[in-house]
């Protein structure tokens, strides 16, 4: 909508170097909110500069992305921006990760509780135990890597040193775990001292990923401790009668060796994790 | 970069769609002249141009609640002062007691304003104080409520509506 | 040539019982070098080593004077390196901007809107700037590989490893994007490979021809050219003494080879060069055979 009447160039002129006088001025405002003429005559009037950097804040708010709810819990609990969005990236930090983790333990802490007086009942906390420790084994597989990392050769060619992704993701992947299966535990039958059982196995197999991924890749890695920890917890419970024996004392104190000697590997390893493309 | 040949209406449509470019395009059209309007109604160039960023980036996320009545630069402009408002309203805290003010245009009395360069009613307002001019704009052009008016000029409620009392009994007494 | 910026020194890769690399030597100074060469000649290792993503079983590589091998110089290459890979992966569901934004925090782009700004410049760059906010999913294929040649751009890099930066690209977009490159190239160095010769006579001011892991040729793509000389002609049909021959779309055929006496000789492209270069030499090797 075009008014009929124009303003003159020069009260435009006049009242974008804001020296013209209320009345005029608040009759030209009221003006230009109708006619499009006027509108464009007076927009070379305004300095560029000044349009131009205003236009940069607004791009900044509406390009900046959308943060996910991951993201906005980790930005909470102190973490630095950047490094949150590189965890947003993670496949096992993902919340589909995270409801998969929690129904299966869920899943098998509620069939403990179920056949806890039943003849399987050791059976059934057995697998509840096994998943939560091979947990952050599983995570720590599908955080880093070529397998699972789409742009994983640039991250090779980035600065960014290999050790120090996987340290995050590792940590951030483990604390996920450990605290998805401290609530699923809620549900087991007896909430006695084998609730926490699965603890320290889970930490000791996770360190000892990490260790053996400075000679393997990731996964590789994870499926060696992994399967390897669950046949020999097969065979001494076999030789022992004793189904939970890996999660026993000796169990206990087996995981804390691991941790410490995997610790020292890392340390002094580290510089290992340098990526490799598998050829 | 292209020229955008299409009304404001198309342009807040394919902005409510997601496309930056036509934002970019409401911007060019409608910065400058909000600018220098908000300028006039507030002394301070940054909390301006701050305010003027906010108003766009509502535009971007608002742009589908726009109701297509062809007064697109009204919308914008009404964004943009309750903006500054919000802004003066957290800077001096004035308790503000009543109704939300609602979300109307700007009022039709601005309609007459038009072609008042000399005619009476300019003159009139002209012999007015500043203070009563003032409270004239915000209240008749800006179509603000007396609670905005308040914020806006930094006045308490009381001092506006007796103000306006006053500028409207001058007002008619000068055109009587 | 001015100061050569990658040195490349007799290099040697195998995969397995693959030989990859065959002692490949040569030098690329500032500017761009376009590395022309047929499947599996070995490009894609090379610049993958030029990423500093892989290293060489033997040889030595020195890129703006410093030594990959060395941990320290490595990671100074890399903060100075922009890489496109021949393959590029996307985590499918983030949006370009936030793809970039990720890659962009691997290059130790900490600080958040010095970082968003960057994003943005580069995805101007490239022509994305209407398509930041939409997920890499519901891109098409040439909008893909600009986002990967986007991240490639980030932090202005003074050296720039594309591989097949073109492939799947229409010719509009093959345009775009050796303007992107060409105005980047000032005093920049640019390693990229191709298939398409003219690429090559478009944007390269020097030529490296791959074959079977080594360097048969390096120079100008005018002396490239220069090979065919006098060595193309058109026939009615195929000629007897021509190493490479087709059918024009106005049905003469374009020999390659050794021109007989009275041939209808024609001037030469830089592809007829590349062609015979690539052809004479599988041909010796099937003669030696």
């Amino acid at each position: 909508m075009n008014a009929t009447w124009h303003a003159d160039p020069a009260v435009l002129a006049s009242y974008a170097a804001e020296e013209l006088d209320d009345v005029r001025a608040s009759s030209l405002e009221a003006h230009l909110l109708a006619c499009e003429h006027c509108r464009s005559v007076l927009a070379p009037m305004v300095p560029a500069s000044q349009l131009d950097e205003m236009w940069h804040e607004i791009s900044a708010v509406i390009d900046a992305p959308r943060v996910g709810l991951v993201e906005q819990v980790l930005v909470r609990l102190g973490v630095h921006e950047h490094v949150a969005r590189l965890l947003a990236a993670t496949p096992s930090l993902r919340l589909s990760w995270f409801l998969a983790e929690a129904f299966a333990l869920g899943s098998a802490a509620v069939t403990a509780q179920n056949l806890s007086r039943t003849h399987a009942a050791g059976a059934s906390l057995f697998v509840f135990l096994v998943l939560a420790a091979l947990a952050p084994v599983a995570g720590v597989a599908a955080a880093f890597g070529p397998g699972v990392d789409p742009a994983y050769e640039v991250g090779i060619a980035s600065p960014m040193r290999s050790d120090r992704l996987l340290f995050i993701r590792a940590a951030a992947v483990l604390s996920a775990s450990l605290m998805i299966t401290a609530l699923a535990a809620l549900a087991l039958p007896d909430l006695d001292a084998t609730v926490t059982l699965w603890l320290l196995p889970a930490v000791g197999l996770t360190f000892a990923t990490l260790a053996l991924a400075t000679w393997l890749q990731p996964i590789t890695a994870a499926a060696v401790a992994g399967l390897s920890w669950l046949f020999l917890a097969a065979i001494a419970s076999v030789v022992s009668t004793d189904l939970l024996v890996a999660f026993g004392a000796g169990g206990q104190i087996v995981s804390v060796l691991a941790i410490v000697t995997s610790a020292l590997v890392i340390a002094n390893r580290h510089s290992a994790y340098e990526g490799r493309i598998p050829s | 970069m292209t020229v955008r040949a299409d009304g404001d209406d198309t342009l807040l449509a394919a902005v409510a769609a997601g496309d930056r470019e036509a934002l970019a395009a409401l911007y060019r059209r409608h910065a400058p002249w909000l600018v220098l309007r908000l300028s006039r109604r507030c002394a301070d160039p940054g909390m301006v141009e701050e305010v003027v960023q906010d108003t766009f980036v509502a535009v971007w996320k608002g742009a589908g609640r726009y109701r297509a009545t062809g007064e697109v630069p009204a919308w914008i402009w009404g964004i943009g002062i309750r903006r500054l408002i919000s802004r003066l309203r957290q800077q001096r805290p004035i308790a503000i007691v009543g109704a939300q003010a609602d979300d109307s245009t700007v009022s039709a009395e601005d309609e007459v304003l038009i072609g008042v360069e000399h005619g009476d009613l300019g003159s009139a307002l002209g012999r007015l104080s500043p203070e009563l001019r003032a409270v004239v704009q915000a209240t008749v052009l800006d179509g603000l409520s007396t609670k905005e008016a308040a914020t806006l000029l930094g006045i308490p409620q009381g001092t506006v509506k007796t103000r306006a009392a006053r500028a409207r009994r001058e007002l008619r007494e000068a055109l009587a | 040539m001015s100061i050569p910026t990658v040195e490349i020194t007799d290099v040697h890769k195998r995969f397995g019982r693959t030989t990859a690399l065959a002692g490949l030597s040569f030098d690329a100074p500032a500017g761009i070098t376009g590395l022309l060469g047929p499947n599996g000649s070995g490009k894609t290792t090379l610049l993958r080593m030029a990423a500093t993503v892989l290293a060489p079983d033997t040889g030595q590589l020195r890129l703006l004077g410093w030594d990959p091998s060395v941990s320290d110089e490595r990671l100074a290459i890399r903060r100075r390196l922009g890489y496109m890979p021949q393959e590029p992966g996307f985590h499918r569901s983030f949006t370009a901007f936030e793809f970039v934004d990720y890659i962009a925090i691997l290059k130790e782009m900490t600080e958040r809107r010095a970082r968003h700004d960057e994003v943005r410049r580069v995805l101007t760059l490239v022509g994305l700037q209407a398509v930041m906010d939409r997920k890499i999913k519901a891109l098409s294929g040439g909008m893909r590989r600009r986002v990967a040649l986007a991240q490639a751009l980030l932090g202005d890099p003074d050296i720039l490893v594309l591989d097949e930066p073109t492939a799947g690209l229409d010719p509009e977009q093959r345009l775009r994007f050796r303007e992107i490159v060409s105005e980047r190239a000032a005093d920049r160095t640019v390693l990229l490979s191709t298939h398409q010769t003219e690429d090559v006579a478009a944007l390269c001011p020097r030529v490296i021809v791959m074959l079977d892991g080594s360097a048969l040729f390096e120079g100008t793509p005018k002396e490239l050219t220069d090979i065919a000389a006098e060595r193309v002609w058109l026939a009615a049909e195929r000629s007897p003494t021509a190493r490479l021959s087709w059918r024009n779309p106005d049905g003469a055929h374009r020999n390659i080879g050794d021109a007989p006496d009275g041939a209808d000789l024609v001037a030469p492209t830089l592809e007829d060069g590349y062609l015979l270069l690539v052809g004479e030499r599988a041909f010796a090797e099937g003669e030696a055979a």
